[in-house]
């Protein structure tokens, strides 16, 4: 496709320094795990929930449920998913557009484009995890890992779905980012409860802690293809509404 | 044969271009037979609208003062419209040049010249007469 | 060839309760070159936005080539047909000139390298500045550019000389010139007047979102004409037999009437009186035009 080359020579910069400080910042946190005493203590809440002993739990729950979702999002969302917010600032959008292609198939070529990368960040940082624990020996499958990740990219890509159809309709990315925000934290509201009852509700942060899976070796299902749907839903709202936007 | 168009004159532009090549012919600039630009051409120099030179080439030739030859091009044609107007010319011309003469002798511009001229032709559509 | 290049059907647009367009309906037949005019907000880059399909019509139909511009599959086939310089002359600033035509050119089948090399030869551009260090007028030029080596069938242009310097301005009319000549069909949408009253062969005039003229120029200029009356005293407070789009404007003893598109036989009521005829310019026909347009607004309250 034409317009991978675009977005690459657009992005490959800003795509360049991003991998660079988060590879930085998983270098720290990998450096923490390896030295230093407190963060290797089971304390976390997580630590009082688990059938598995071992610090292995909450470092993982650290990482995938902590670190990656507030470092990663924020991060990726600055090679914006929504692309046409950027054109129309570069003024850039009506030679875009004038251009035989149709708005679907270069918004869902940005979106698969926007999530291979979010994919690879969290697959290439979480690998430098997985050498620490394989260097304190602990017991660890590749398998699991690569799942994680990929259930974490999953729930990444809800909130970036929902942040691409927010900016479809707001068009600033601050005010997108500020919805989002809002609605984020709306659904985390239910986890303070910590019920059984609505598993529905916390299914994104479900899949972000990993406790199904990597806890009890249960493989999400239910979550997994809801957070599906809801990636299908989002995106399409955002495509339908930047199809019929004049420009 | 030398073609100017003037865009701001109101005078329609394929007006201009017509009177202008017909004048051409008449005072001997170019010749029964001789050839003209192609409408690609012509266009092209005078940066006018292709349309109105192939307009321009067919009035032309329904005039009979033009003959256009599938494939050869546009040439003058050898006809009496053309030397009519010929003749007009030469017997006005020495009128026209003594009056110029008199207006330099007398320390006119040109610009005044040309100016008392076309308040002369006004003046001369106003009152009715038409010199035709 | 039956087919016309642009044609607008009773299109109308509005924007948050503001109506931009107003049942616009003109032609512009293949192989014309037609300037559409109009005051700022007259709707002139709407109606072009439209044809490219940036902006949908709230009301009727814009055709390209016969084809529905707005209509999500024909607009595909639209945009690979024709070409277009836009208000926004600006290019991907991570791209160097190179690099946005190397991206342009696998959209289109018909790429004329030839005619790409003549033009940046032409135009003087660089290929290797990026597109976000590029003045205003070289931003024109490489929209011109890109334009013309695609070998469109129509070329829609807002405003393409915004920035040039005189003599770009003149390669860009021969550039017109040599796309007429090869069968494209040209809508140009214009303030410079005095620039393309060579190369226009028909106008339409645009003024709040409606269409006040659509002429061919030649034809207007023939039939349009400023008549300057001299009274010798006060002159008449009314004159009968005016042509409908006539205006007076009195100084004096003087009187002008402008008539845009009408010859007025004025020996019928001033046989008697000297009167001199002046032809009117592209520039003045449009002006007399919105003038007039504007006294009858003013004097009934409504629109026209």
């Amino acid at each position: 496709m034409e317009t991978w080359n675009k977005f690459w020579l657009e992005s490959r910069t800003r795509l360049f320094w991003i991998s660079a400080v988060y590879f930085l910042m998983a270098v720290g946190v990998a450096w923490m795990i390896l030295k230093v005493p407190f963060i290797r203590e089971p304390h976390m809440w997580e630590a009082q929930q688990r059938d598995l002993g071992g610090v292995q739990s909450d470092l993982f729950g650290f990482w995938f449920g902590f670190i990656q979702p507030f470092l990663v999002i924020p991060l990726a969302l600055t090679l914006a998913p929504n692309h046409w917010t950027t054109e129309t600032a570069n003024r850039t959008v009506h030679f875009s557009l004038c251009l035989p292609v149709s708005r679907r198939s270069e918004t869902v070529a940005r979106l698969l484009w926007f999530h291979l990368w979010l994919a690879f960040l969290v697959f290439y940082t979480s690998s430098l995890l997985f050498g620490c624990e394989v260097l304190m020996n602990y017991p660890r499958s590749f398998f699991s890992h690569l799942v994680q990740c990929s259930l974490n990219t999953l729930a990444f890509g809800v909130i970036t779905s929902l942040w691409f159809a927010f900016s479809s309709f707001l068009w600033d990315q601050s005010k997108a980012t500020a919805g989002t925000s809002l609605l984020v934290f709306l659904l985390a509201v239910p986890l303070l409860y910590k019920k059984e009852s609505f598993p529905g509700l916390y299914a994104v942060y479900e899949l972000l802690v990993g406790r199904q899976w990597f806890l009890k070796g249960e493989f999400p299902w239910r979550s997994v293809f809801l957070n599906l749907a809801l990636i299908w839903g989002f995106c399409e709202i955002g495509i339908r509404r930047i199809e019929q936007k004049d420009f | 044969m030398w073609l100017k168009i003037n865009p701001g004159s109101g005078v329609p532009i394929y007006i201009q271009l017509m009177e202008q090549i017909k004048h051409s012919i008449a005072i001997g600039s170019i010749r029964t037979g001789d050839q003209l630009p192609t409408i690609r051409n012509l266009a092209h120099e005078l940066v006018i609208n292709p349309n109105t030179v192939a307009r321009v080439y067919r009035e032309l030739e329904f005039e009979k003062v033009l003959e256009l030859r599938h494939g050869a091009g546009v040439f003058v044609a050898d006809r009496p419209a053309n030397k009519d107007r010929s003749d007009m010319i030469q017997a006005v011309q020495p009128h026209f040049r003594k009056a110029v003469e008199q207006g330099t002798a007398a320390g006119m511009s040109e610009e005044q010249m040309r100016a008392l001229f076309e308040s002369e032709i006004d003046r001369s559509k106003s009152t009715g007469r038409k010199g035709k | 060839m039956n087919v016309p290049a642009i044609e607008f059907l009773n299109v109308s647009k509005s924007f948050r309760q503001k109506q931009v367009l107003d049942s616009v309906r003109f032609t512009v037949p293949q192989g014309a070159i037609c300037g559409l005019l109009g005051s700022n907000g007259s709707g002139k880059s709407t109606s072009m936005k439209i044809l490219l399909d940036l902006v949908r019509p709230s009301e009727g139909r814009a055709l390209v080539l016969g084809m529905d511009a707005n209509n999500p599959a024909e607009s595909l086939a639209v945009r690979r047909r024709v070409a277009c310089v836009t208000e926004d002359k600006s290019f991907y600033p991570y791209m160097t000139v190179q690099q946005v035509l190397d991206y342009a050119r696998k959209f289109f089948n018909g790429w004329n390298t030839e005619r790409l090399s003549v033009l940046l030869k032409r135009f003087e551009l660089d290929r290797s500045c990026l597109a976000k260090n590029l003045s205003k007028g070289n931003r024109a030029k490489l929209a011109l550019t890109l334009a013309l080596c695609r070998s469109p069938e129509v070329l829609i242009l807002d405003e393409p000389t915004e920035g040039l310097d005189p003599l770009a301005r003149e390669d860009f009319l021969q550039e017109l010139v040599q796309a007429s000549l090869d069968g494209v069909s040209i809508l140009i949408c214009t303030h410079q007047l005095a620039e393309v009253e060579k190369i226009i062969g028909s106008i339409v005039l645009l003024e709040k979102g409606k269409v006040l003229l659509h002429a061919e120029v030649e034809t207007l200029k023939e039939k349009s004409r400023f008549y300057h009356l001299t009274f010798r005293d006060q002159p008449p407070a009314q004159i009968a037999g005016l042509p409908a789009n006539a205006r007076i404007s009195r100084a004096g003893r003087s009187m002008v009437v402008s008539s845009v598109g009408e010859r007025w036989d004025w020996r019928k009521s001033f046989a008697d009186l000297g009167v001199e005829e002046k032809p009117m310019t592209l520039q003045e026909i449009y002006g007399e035009v919105l003038k007039i347009n504007r006294e009858k607004r003013g004097g009934d309250g409504n629109l026209e």
